[in-house]
């Protein structure tokens, strides 16, 4: 029964990504016939090689690669960073400064978008890729700090002892002690921030003038229309640039279950 | 090596008082030992010392220099932790030097003295090894080869070895001993097992409710204990103690209870510390006795007080020795006995004699000691000066410490 269950939502969940497989396969007028098929007859490999000559794929997925990576990095490093003292010091008000990035939480993003482009603008950064990554150096969200901190807070505090003891500073034991007893949570954290970021569509949209400059979903969305939509190319493309998050998820969840077997183990 | 001084050390938790005026002398060179139940306070001295907390008042220096205002880091004194806490994503040979790392010690000379104390501690085969991957004796070593790595002033030790099975520990406080002597460092040992204070300490201090009661020898806070609280902590089992009515009759003093009938007790014959407390006593006392001093049945002890007459409840056999549980009056007691005589049955009843020299007496409002007795002075290798000993009893169960090689 449970096996049936998730058999039926493994399906559900497949089934887009099958079809758009399916459909990055097919000849132009093999895409909307009805009734439609899903394993097409004459698969169009050569669809890969003009999709990703239709748009400047390989540039645009640098660009994506650019973004998402230098700012799932800065994300990591700076939600720790932030993390960390409120998951370890006693300081006065630090309870405080934590329920206000909590309540940054509750803000929707819409409510930011005016006021932060006119900051951007004003900062001279329209147009480049500045507003996309700075932010994420500078904590990463308030999402990030919090689940760091919960994190950190499940880690033996007498570790942190012993290394203030063995003479260690905080910083030193933030490298040190910390950050390789939190690889598991630090990896999930770069992990889902750099799939959002390769992902994003709204912040690029925004904040990107030049199509030299342009992102893959950005990329991909000038399909639409343009082309009349040539559905198997835009899934063609779609599919490539599924592939790095994918892989990505592959690698990093052996080393996620890995870390947290490792930590079982040490008791 | 140091000398370590911590005077007037206060440290509460919210309501709860965890150190209350706490003061204490280590000499240089000295392994004291902080005795005490859990709950008693005694790890907050550490952490206080080590700088993990921060005392509410009091101070705290070694070598005459405050420490106590110092970041942890520039105290320059050493831990041993109670789960030893291994940094587990380190190499035995990277826990070692971590000490040494973080004091920025040349890499050739940070080889040189992990290599060094890995010797010393027998590491030298598990250098790289995972914490993970070590027997629970191992660990405690690696634990003990990364406080000692540093050459630090002092070393704190936090219940060191009791996540070691029964067997291991007895063998390791052996080595503990034995390293002891040989670094000669000032060393602050906290333990709520009293075998180990016994054997380890120099000195031992006795705090209950974060309060200091007695600081001195094994020897002397296990016969002459400062009050109530220290005999009945210090001892397996405890100081019997019974509450009786006390007056002074010249050169005896006579005692009683409800239930008991009264005796008397020639004050010559008891400890020369208590000759003045007896001669003129309050009217309440609390008399202090250990298991070994007392007798049950025949043909009890030459010279002894009988007390009474008491029913006993329970014999326990710990192979070389019975220790049988008899009630007088409302009194439980203890006493020690050898295996080689006859065994008591449960519900018969015997004259309950005690060594007049072992009496111990208390005054029963404040529960402080009667005798008068000078503190033996915080040195460790003075000799043992007692005020008065178990005199012709039988051999108590505290093994004399051994012989100490001078550690200065």
């Amino acid at each position: 029964m449970v096996y049936a269950v998730s058999l039926g939502g493994a399906l559900i969940v497949a089934l887009p990504v099958v079809w758009m497989l399916s459909t990055a396969l097919k000849g132009a007028n093999a895409v909307l016939s009805v009734p439609p098929t899903l394993v097409p007859l004459h698969p169009h490999l050569g669809n890969f090689r003009t999709a990703t000559d239709l748009i400047p794929f390989w540039r645009e997925a640098a660009n994506s690669a650019l973004v998402a990576g230098v700012g799932s990095v800065g994300t990591v490093l700076s939600s720790a960073l932030a993390a960390y003292p409120l998951a370890r010091l006693r300081a006065r008000g630090l309870g405080a400064v934590f329920v206000v990035i909590l309540a940054t939480l509750m803000l929707p993003g819409q409510v930011l978008l005016v006021s932060q482009f006119l900051i951007f603008k004003g900062l001279g950064w329209y147009g480049t890729y500045l507003p996309l990554i700075v932010p994420s150096w500078l904590g990463g969200g308030a999402f990030n700090i919090f689940l760091l901190r919960q994190f950190f807070l499940s880690l033996p505090r007498e570790l942190d002892q012993a290394a203030l003891v063995d003479g260690a500073g905080y910083l030193r034991i933030f490298w040190r002690i910390i950050v390789p007893q939190a690889l598991p949570a630090l990896l999930a954290v770069g992990l889902l921030d750099f799939v959002s970021k390769w992902n994003d569509f709204l912040g690029p949209l925004i904040y990107l003038n030049r199509t030299a400059t342009y992102t893959l979903p950005l990329g991909l969305a000038t399909f639409q229309g343009l082309y009349s939509t040539s559905w198997n190319y835009l899934m063609a493309d779609t599919a490539l640039a599924v592939v790095p998050c994918v892989a990505i998820f592959f690698v990093a969840q052996r080393f996620v279950v890995r870390g947290l077997v490792v930590r079982g183990t040490k008791g | 090596m140091a000398r370590l001084s911590i005077s007037h050390l206060s440290k509460r938790y919210g309501a709860v008082t965890a150190l209350d005026d706490f003061s204490l002398e280590v000499a240089e060179g000295e392994l004291l030992v902080l005795l005490g139940p859990s709950g008693s306070g005694k790890s907050t001295v550490l952490k206080l010392i080590a700088g993990i907390e921060e005392a509410d008042s009091g101070e705290i220096s070694i070598d005459g220099a405050r420490v106590d205002t110092l970041v942890p880091q520039r105290r320059d004194v050493a831990m041993v932790f109670q789960s030893y806490a291994l940094y587990p994503h380190m190499s035995v040979f990277a826990n070692l030097a971590f000490p040494l790392r973080s004091a920025n010690v040349a890499k050739a000379e940070v080889a040189e003295r992990v290599a060094e104390v890995a010797r010393l501690l027998e590491l030298d085969e598990l250098l790289a090894r995972r914490p993970g991957q070590l027997s629970g004796g191992q660990q405690q070593r690696v634990a003990l080869g990364r406080a000692i790595v540093r050459r630090p002033k002092a070393f704190l030790m936090d219940e060191p070895l009791s996540n070691l099975d029964a067997q291991l520990r007895a063998r390791t406080r052996l080595e503990l001993s034995r390293l002891h002597d040989r670094l000669g460092a000032t060393t602050v040992y906290v333990t709520h097992d009293q075998v180990e204070a016994m054997t380890m300490g120099h000195r031992i201090a006795v705090i209950h409710q974060g309060v200091l009661h007695q600081v001195d020898t094994p020897e002397v806070v296990y016969e002459h204990p400062a009050d109530l609280t220290v005999a009945d902590f210090v001892g397996s089992p405890p100081m019997n103690s019974l509450r009786l009515r006390a007056s002074g009759q010249g050169d005896a003093i006579c005692l009683g209870a409800e239930g008991l009938p009264a005796f008397r007790v020639e004050v010559a014959a008891l400890d020369p510390g208590l000759h003045a407390a007896a001669r003129n006593p309050p009217t309440e006392v609390v008399l202090g006795f250990r298991p070994e001093h007392v007798a049950l049945g025949d043909p009890g002890i030459a010279g002894g007080v009988a007390i009474g007459t008491a029913t006993v409840e329970r014999v326990e056999s710990l192979g070389n020795e019975r220790i049988v549980y008899a009630r007088i009056g409302s009194a439980l007691l203890s006493a020690r006995a050898a295996s080689v005589a006859r065994r008591p049955r449960p519900g018969a009843r015997a004259e309950v004699t005690v060594a007049a020299r072992g009496l111990r007496m208390f005054d029963a409002a404040a529960g402080t000691s009667l005798g008068k007795r000078s503190s033996a002075p915080p040195i460790p290798d003075e000799p043992l000066a007692l005020a008065g000993g178990p005199g012709q009893l039988q051999e108590h169960p505290a093994s004399p410490h051994p012989a100490r090689e001078s550690t200065t």
